[in-house]
């Protein structure tokens, strides 16, 4: 029995951990068969979350078998050789717990969380999605048919819905980013049983794997039952990654997409910039936030609030392990033409590439920071999920959850304008005009 | 025998070094955890403002959170004050400009918003003292700027023009009026009238009238002392002056005695809305109150409870069927099952839902489903202890809902108390299916005989008629009776003969249309070339740039979009061929349609022609001309229709086209005016290959 009172607590907590601000303890090591375990320990509230990542994600499919990657998130939840057909669910509900998962360019990440005391049983779950899931033809076909309705629901039918796709089509050309996660729904008709479990073998395998516990244990028994279950699971292959680089992009792609579920067009400025690890992507996510976060942020600022040009303006980083792909988009508002919301957005960019940003603005880029930052740790189902993603797309270096607030306040305003002007010049872009389809009409 | 012993333990010995854990048997949880959720500091200042503190450092940010606890008020024929006055808040304050205002709430990184009885701001630590300022600022002294009130007016009447045909907007309106009566604060709604009869004043007014210190409860959680936090608030908020707190009177709702259906005429919907409801005096304190939570979530709560269940795993009527209780302390408390279904089904959906409101208190529930609802409960309830926000609004419920003390330590121990007999008992006190108000809100013309027809219990369930603000009605009339003599082909033949006659129609070999809309600034010009020989080539610009083109012959037709082609296949491509012919009336088998009756479109009376399965034409009754035309489709489980209005019929050479076409899908709208249309120029085959 664990007895919890929250304020009592609290006052624990205080002298311990939080000298420098916020620090994330964890533990970390590897399975025999080459699974990688991060424990992350914080007793405050009974509940715990247990998550997989594995290292796959849409890149990796066949470019004749796209959309591989998310389809697993759904077929990995409909049993195993232990967990009888449709039953996760009821399952996880039914020891009051919640589940999830998503799929992204280079990975996909499967989750569970319940009251601690369940923890035995999230990890009995994972371990058997890992070992025997059960994928025959009426998982295939039920999840086919799930997939399309998403596909309809979150791209098709979904206004702007499409335009990741267009973009990613244009600014790749010879590497798998081209291809979206959601996949090609002819090529998943095609997919035979044996290419998905041929997928399922080479992929989800413990040495491809992730398992992060965080929350309400006890580490030594945590440890015990992470072996027991995951212990016996046969490794696989090691998975060799040789992806094609791209030319760099010299002169401006001018290109036009059409979408039926708007009314209103949508400019999209897209540039191809450096994968996640590297110093210059987090310099981009500082100038994504001096762009437009926040109603007195640059862009928002003058398009939206004053000159009433716009209806929306957002600059974002995907950030991916190979590449990143950097967006300002914006919907202009009234008789705005996209080409003039494509002047001022640009003037507000070569300004930053001329001059150095205020040090006022450069003040309020760390406050910013810091404060994202604070909110991203402050549930244990995010700590579980920045955990993974460190490790795995940083080298390994699982400790930048406790340090990469100090790398993004170390970026100086110099950085910032050489690399707007390495990055952002309108000869490195994708231009992609994103206009109403007209309805077909009937006179 | 005895080696034979040795052999058999040292296999079994084998087996267990294998598999150190039966991963055939699902592990079973650990002793529940007990919670514990605490108490918050607290202190009462001389101006009655309460003040609770949940310290918590494991961030370094603070939170705040401002809550008055007003009694219930009606805002009578000035309905939609109190939502004006939210969006008016907060807008900078007497003392700080709005641009000024905002820029530093982003120099902080902080977040901050005030509404009508409430504000909201969160920060890191160091901040915390000046955004606590602004927001105590921004509350205190909040600047109505006359620019800035007519902003929010017009975005107000804005905002209730788009909602004017949404069916969820009128089946919610109606529901809350029924079940709370017109003059309770649930039940009466805001309106173009009301918004209008608004001043500055008024918001002046209801401010004063609202904000109170001795009504106020001031929540700080996070990275800070208590000391400090009583300070902050004492410097900010302790000179606010008492004020007089008035309360009203407000009505009592009524249950109906017998169960009955109100019916809500909404001639656009292609979804019925159906919800079942009544009201009860419950809350917290109430006994029954753990029972009931368990029950609605046995009959309504999620994907795994009774109602989504039956009607959609089972019946599939619907693309989800729930059921909530709404606890409320100031006034009764409400049930509400609902669903939206389509049309064809809108009877039986009623039927369900009531079966299953009724299999409530008249059979026991299983075991399973009350185990698997306990820990459901348990764990929702677990998981919110580790946002401490949850732990300040448990504490101002207990203090603002008088509920003991210990309330919500022991709430799960009370939940999982509730016994089977218990859910029974509860369910015949509160879920009693012969006193429930069923409102449907939808189109009469499909559903309304057949829910007149409906029987439960042998019983035949009165219908009452509503139009869709609540104000009771006649029975609606959908269809006239039909004169004498008129049929599908007659009606055919009037407009055929209305437009120009058979043999001037027979005469057009070709037609070439263009017609131009405006899209937010953008023209979208549409050319239309068409033949007797059933060729059609529309080409669809913008820009000067054909976006889109689609061509028809009687042999093969296609799409194509950016160099896309896209073949017309089967169906696709014999409805589109269909609608190639020059003038369908001409030659449509009078037998393949079916004339419905005579209905009232858009005020006008029209003969309505079903035409095909999913597509519907009107032609007026006073000059046969087409006046509208509807198709519907699936998407994503729900219905979608689109409808084309034709009017501005002008006369081309002896025959009657319309020239002014709008297309509305959903919320979208497009109006076409026809530039010109051009009859017998000669046209190559080649044009439509």
């Amino acid at each position: 029995m664990k007895k919890l009172n929250l304020s009592l607590f609290t006052i624990l907590w205080m002298g311990c951990l939080f000298i420098y601000g916020q620090k994330v303890a964890f533990e970390e090591f590897d399975l025999d068969n080459g699974l990688h375990v991060i424990l992350h320990q914080d007793n405050s509230v009974p509940i715990v979350t247990v998550a997989v990542l594995y290292h796959v994600g849409s890149k990796d499919e066949n470019p004749e078998r796209t959309g591989f990657a998310h389809f697993f998130e759904h077929l990995l939840f409909e049993g195993t050789q232990n967990i009888p057909q449709g039953k996760w669910f009821s399952i996880v509900t039914g020891n009051g717990g919640s589940n999830n998962a998503y799929t992204t360019d280079d990975f996909t990440y499967y989750y569970e969380n319940f009251p601690s005391n369940n923890l035995k049983l999230g990890l009995w779950m994972e371990s058997e999605r890992m070992l025997h899931p059960i994928i025959d033809q009426t998982g295939v076909d039920t999840q086919n048919e799930v997939v399309k309705e998403e596909k309809r629901m979150r791209y098709d039918n979904s206004p702007y819905g499409k335009w990741n796709e267009e973009v990613k089509s244009y600014l790749y050309k010879a590497h798998p980013y081209s291809q979206t996660t959601i996949g090609k729904m002819e090529h998943l008709d095609a997919a035979t049983l044996e290419e998905f479990m041929a997928f399922n073998k080479k992929y989800y395998i413990p040495n491809n794997a992730v398992l992060t516990v965080a929350g309400d244990i006890d580490i030594p028994q945590a440890k015990k039952w992470i072996n027991d279950y995951f212990g016996s699971i046969p490794k696989g292959p090691d998975i060799v990654r040789k992806f094609p680089k791209e030319n760099p992009i010299t002169q401006t792609i001018k290109e036009e997409a059409f979408d039926p579920n708007i009314q209103i067009p949508a400019i999209f400025l897209a540039y191809r910039t450096p994968g996640r690890n590297s110093r210059d992507a987090r310099v981009l996510d500082v100038i994504s936030t001096y762009l437009s976060q926040g109603k007195s942020s640059k862009l928002y600022k003058k398009l939206v609030d004053d000159q009433k040009m716009s209806l929306q303006v957002a600059a974002f980083n995907m950030n991916n392990e190979d590449y990143s792909t950097y967006v300002i988009l914006s919907l202009p508002l009234g008789e705005t033409q996209l080409e003039t919301l494509i002047t001022e957005i640009d003037e507000e960019v070569v300004k930053i590439q001329k001059e150095l940003i205020s040090e006022k603005d450069y003040q309020k880029l760390q406050n910013q920071f810091e404060s994202d930052f604070v909110n991203s740790n402050s549930t244990i189902e995010g700590i579980a999920n920045s955990l993974s993603e460190y490790y795995v797309f940083y080298d390994g270096d699982t400790n930048l959850i406790n340090k990469e607030l100090e790398l993004y306040k170390s970026i100086t305003r110099e950085e910032i304008r050489a690399v707007a002007q390495k990055y952002l010049s309108p000869n490195q872009r994708l231009e992609l005009h994103y206009l109403p389809e007209p309805q077909k009409e009937e006179k | 025998m005895k080696k034979a012993l040795i052999l058999l333990t040292s296999i079994a010995f084998f087996g267990l070094t294998q598999a150190q854990v039966d991963r055939s048997v699902q592990p079973q949880p650990g002793p529940a955890p007990v919670i514990n959720f605490g108490t918050p500091q607290e202190h009462q200042f001389k101006n009655g403002l309460t003040l609770m503190v949940v310290e918590n450092h494991k961030l370094p940010q603070v939170s705040v959170s401002l809550k008055v606890d007003n009694p219930l008020y009606v805002e009578g024929e000035k309905a939609g004050m109190s939502g004006l006055l939210s969006s008016m808040m907060g807008k900078g304050s007497k003392n700080i400009p709005k641009d000024d205002f905002d820029e530093e709430v982003d120099f902080m990184g902080a977040s901050l918003s005030v509404s009508s009885g409430s504000a909201y701001a969160s920060s890191l630590k160091r901040y915390f003292p000046r955004v606590f300022e602004m927001m105590a600022d921004a509350t205190l002294n909040p600047n109505f700027l006359p620019t800035e009130f007519q902003k929010e007016v017009d975005k107000t009447l804005e905002g209730l023009k788009a909602s004017e045909k949404d069916v969820k907007t009128a089946a919610r309106r109606v529901e809350d009026l029924l079940s709370y009566g017109k003059d309770h604060p649930y039940g009466e709604f805001t309106s173009e009238e009301s918004v209008k009869r608004v001043s500055i004043e008024d918001l002046e007014k209801l401010y004063q009238k609202t904000f109170h210190p001795q009504e106020t409860y001031i929540t700080i959680v996070g990275d800070i002392d208590f000391e400090t936090a009583k300070k902050l608030t004492k410097k900010h908020f302790g000179k606010w002056a008492k004020g007089t707190v008035t309360s009203s009177s407000i009505p009592k709702p009524e249950n109906v005695s017998q169960t009955q259906i109100a019916f809500v005429e909404m001639p656009n919907a292609v979804q019925s809305e159906v919800s079942v409801v009544n009201t009860a005096n419950l809350d917290r304190n109430n006994p029954d109150y753990y029972a009931l939570t368990i029950a609605n979530q046995i009959l309504g709560g999620g994907g795994e409870a009774r109602l989504f269940l039956n009607l959609r795993e089972d019946k599939g009527y619907t693309y989800g069927s729930y059921s909530r209780f709404s606890i409320n302390h100031k006034t009764k408390s409400r049930m509400r099952a609902f669903a939206a279904v389509r049309n064809a089904v809108t009877d039986s959906a009623v039927v369900e839902l009531l079966n299953e409101i009724e299999r409530m208190s008249k059979e026991m529930v299983t075991e399973e489903e009350l185990k698997l609802v306990k820990e459901k409960y348990a764990g929702s309830l677990i998981r919110s202890m580790e946002d401490p926000e949850n732990i300040a609004n448990f504490a101002y419920n207990t203090k603002t809902q008088n509920l003991p003390p210990n309330f919500y330590n022991n709430l799960l121990k009370n939940m999982q108390k509730v016994t089977i007999e218990d859910i029974s008992n509860v369910s015949k006190k509160y879920f009693d299916p012969s006193s429930m108000r069923v409102v449907v809100t939808g189109k009469g013309s499909d559903i309304l005989t057949p829910l007149e027809n409906i029987t439960f219990n042998g019983q035949k369930l009165k219908v009452l008629y509503y139009d869709k603000y609540g104000n009771p009605t006649e029975r609606p009339e959908f269809s006239k009776p039909l004169p004498e003599g008129i049929t599908a082909k007659s009606v055919m033949d009037g407009y055929v003969e209305a437009i120009g006659g058979r043999t001037k129609l027979e005469g057009v070999m070709t037609k070439s249309t263009i017609s131009e809309a405006s899209m937010q600034g953008m023209t979208i010009q549409v050319s239309n070339r068409q033949t007797a020989k059933k060729q059609m080539r529309v080409e669809v610009s913008m820009m000067g740039n054909v976006m889109q083109k689609m061509v028809i012959n009687a042999s093969k037709g296609y799409n194509e979009m950016q160099g896309q082609k896209m073949e017309l296949k089967g169906k696709e491509f014999e409805n589109a061929l269909k609608d190639a012919a020059l003038f369908p009336e001409l030659e449509i088998d009078p037998d393949q349609i079916s004339l419905k009756g005579i209905v009232d479109v858009d005020g006008k009376e029209a003969y309505e022609i079903q035409w095909s399965e999913n597509k519907t034409i009107f032609y007026a009754v006073d000059d046969f001309l087409k006046i509208k035309m509807v198709e519907t489709m699936e998407m994503q489980g729900q219905i979608q229709s689109s409808a084309t209005s034709f009017g501005n019929y002008k006369t081309v050479e002896g025959i009657s086209f319309p020239h002014s076409v709008q297309q509305n899908m959903g919320p979208q709208k497009v109006d076409f005016q026809v530039k010109s249309i051009i009859l017998n120029e000669p046209m190559e085959d080649s044009l439509f290959e």
